[in-house]
């Protein structure tokens, strides 16, 4: 067992356990709508779109954290005021925004001349939180999952059915902003955790992978947290042990977990169809 | 304490939950209503006058794109005017939310969505609650009673996307029935439904007249709901051009219980 407890002896790894525990149930618990929804894409553009926030920040020496957050709140908002009613498909505002956004981050990196120090921007470096990082990422925690407590009721609605929302004088609009802003504040701390590339998996993989299992929206959010959480604790170990990218690690797990999942309900829908044709 | 403040907090973030307005003589008023979809060269609706009374049951009836779907949503407040005016319960439509039921076409649901049929059909109490607030063992109750008045208790916990088409209908008049509303718009209720649930549903639409609310039925085959209703008006190309009342009924112009007798004698 001693494999088991021999990383957590170190102040950084007790400290990243706790950030991804805290990162992975977040976003994966905000995931369920972003899969139900269909707003992956979204959630990839607004983890993109940080980019130019972090780089701003970085050569302002502002909070990094603060710079990421109002460039994704700052492009929530944006898309959703480009594909209001339809004037622009949803989509084609995100591909617009978000590959303007990326570009003017890396331009300005270029100006910097030193790419090293954005590499943990776009991979992101959990081992390197801070205890600073880690009350930042708390507050985030319980703000988007108390959110989303608050306001189930609203949420689930606008998801089912948004015009019995709107007539009865519950605006979808108005819920579909507030999802986007705890996307971007979801985003911001998986940025820490696995990058401004790899963000979105943790968003999509883990729900994508409860979705397999259950079709009841609250067991749907604790499935994908526990996956979300476990995989990204089996990706801290495998990249301490392997010495391989914790980033990468974390995502990878995520990913052969959902492989796992969707191959075995296959399997077994396949193996009932053949026992009852 | 806690509740009442969320109450309070619901009526403040939008004052149109939950609040029973003064009515008028008529339950919905169109008065050369026009209704226009951005970018279509010829108005959805154009120029449609008529008036709904309390107790009344009307078919709104013609062929598919004839403007029926837009009507109710207008008086659903899902569209707005652009020419003429609609009134319901003497107001801009979308203004007494708890008096209106809009009950849509099937296909315009998520019913891929994972909740169940006892969570959907208690979307229909929310108007009531507001914001935040959660519903109680009462909303829960009338849910049961509801589920129990369509036949589908035992479905309960199916997860919606796995009903059938009939099943499906039915789910969404049990939430109509927990709206408890005054006055009930219902797009194509037994559009692809099985003869089973044609007859729960003219069963529980008969109960809602007999209650004395008032229904706007559209539905492209008007025969099937011939038997229940007072009066039949049909669209074509968004114009108005039948407005049939059904056998000798009193003048028109009654207050809410002749409308409810009226309605008997053709239930009956």
């Amino acid at each position: 067992m001693s494999w088991l407890f021999e990383p957590l002896a170190y102040p950084f790894m007790r400290q990243a356990a706790l950030a991804i525990l805290m990162i992975g149930t977040t976003c994966a618990t905000l995931g369920v709508y972003v899969v139900l929804r269909r707003m992956a894409f979204f959630g990839d553009a607004v983890a993109h779109t940080t980019l130019p926030g972090l780089v701003i920040a970085y050569l302002n020496r502002w909070n990094l954290l603060a710079g990421a957050v109002i460039a994704a709140v700052t492009t929530a908002l944006g898309i959703g005021w480009l594909s209001r009613r339809q004037r622009l498909q949803e989509d084609t505002a995100i591909g617009v925004l978000f590959t303007g956004m990326f570009a003017l981050g890396i331009v300005l990196i270029s100006r910097v001349q030193s790419f090293r120090d954005f590499t943990q921007m776009l991979f992101g470096n959990i081992l390197g939180v801070t205890s600073s990082d880690l009350w930042a990422i708390g507050v985030v925690a319980a703000v988007v999952l108390g959110m989303l407590a608050l306001f189930h009721k609203e949420l689930m609605l606008c998801s089912v059915d948004p015009d019995h929302a709107r007539t009865i004088g519950l605006d979808p609009d108005k819920v579909r902003y507030l999802l986007l802003v705890l996307m971007a504040l979801a985003v911001v701390t998986g940025i820490q955790a696995v990058g401004v590339v790899l963000t979105s998996a943790l968003l999509v993989t883990p729900a994508a992978t409860a979705g397999l299992l259950t079709k009841r929206l609250l067991p749907m959010m604790f499935i994908a947290a526990a996956v979300a959480g476990a995989s990204g604790i089996c990706g801290l170990y495998a990249s301490y042990y392997l010495s391989i990218s914790s980033g990468g690690a974390i995502v990878l797990v995520c990913t052969v977990v959902f492989a796992f999942v969707f191959t075995t309900v296959q399997v077994r829908s396949s193996l009932e169809r053949t026992a009852h044709p | 304490m806690k509740r009442s403040l969320f109450r309070r907090l619901g009526r403040l973030g939008d004052g149109r939950w939950a609040q029973k307005g003064r009515s008028g003589r008529f339950v919905l008023e169109a008065d050369h209503l026009v209704v226009r979809y951005s970018g279509a060269s010829r108005p959805a609706i154009d120029e449609v006058t008529f008036a709904v009374e309390p107790g009344e049951c009307v078919v709104l009836t013609g062929d598919n794109g004839s403007g029926k779907s837009t009507l109710l949503k207008t008086a659903a407040g899902l569209l707005e005017p652009q020419g003429g005016a609609i009134r319901v319960f003497g107001s801009a439509a979308g203004r007494h939310p708890a008096r209106v039921s809009y009950l849509p076409q099937r296909s315009e649901l998520a019913w891929r969505f994972p909740i169940d049929v006892h969570e959907l059909v208690l979307t229909g109490r929310f108007v009531h609650l507001g914001w935040v607030r959660r519903p109680g063992r009462e909303d829960h109750r009338l849910v049961e009673q509801a589920l129990d008045r369509l036949g589908i208790r035992t479905l309960a916990r199916l997860q919606i996307g796995e009903l059938s088409g009939g099943q499906q209908q039915r789910v969404l008049l049990a939430r109509t029935l927990v709206h408890d509303a005054d006055l009930i718009l219902l797009d194509e209720p037994l559009n692809g439904v099985d003869a089973e649930t044609v007859e729960v549903i003219r069963d529980v639409l008969d109960g809602m007249v007999r209650e004395g609310r008032s229904l706007l039925v559209a539905s492209h085959d008007h025969d099937r709901l011939r038997p229940r209703s007072d009066r039949m008006i049909r669209l074509r190309s968004g114009r108005l051009v039948e407005d049939i009342q059904r056998g000798t009924v009193p003048g028109r112009g009654v207050a809410s219980l002749a409308g409810r007798t009226r309605a008997r004698e053709f239930v009956a």
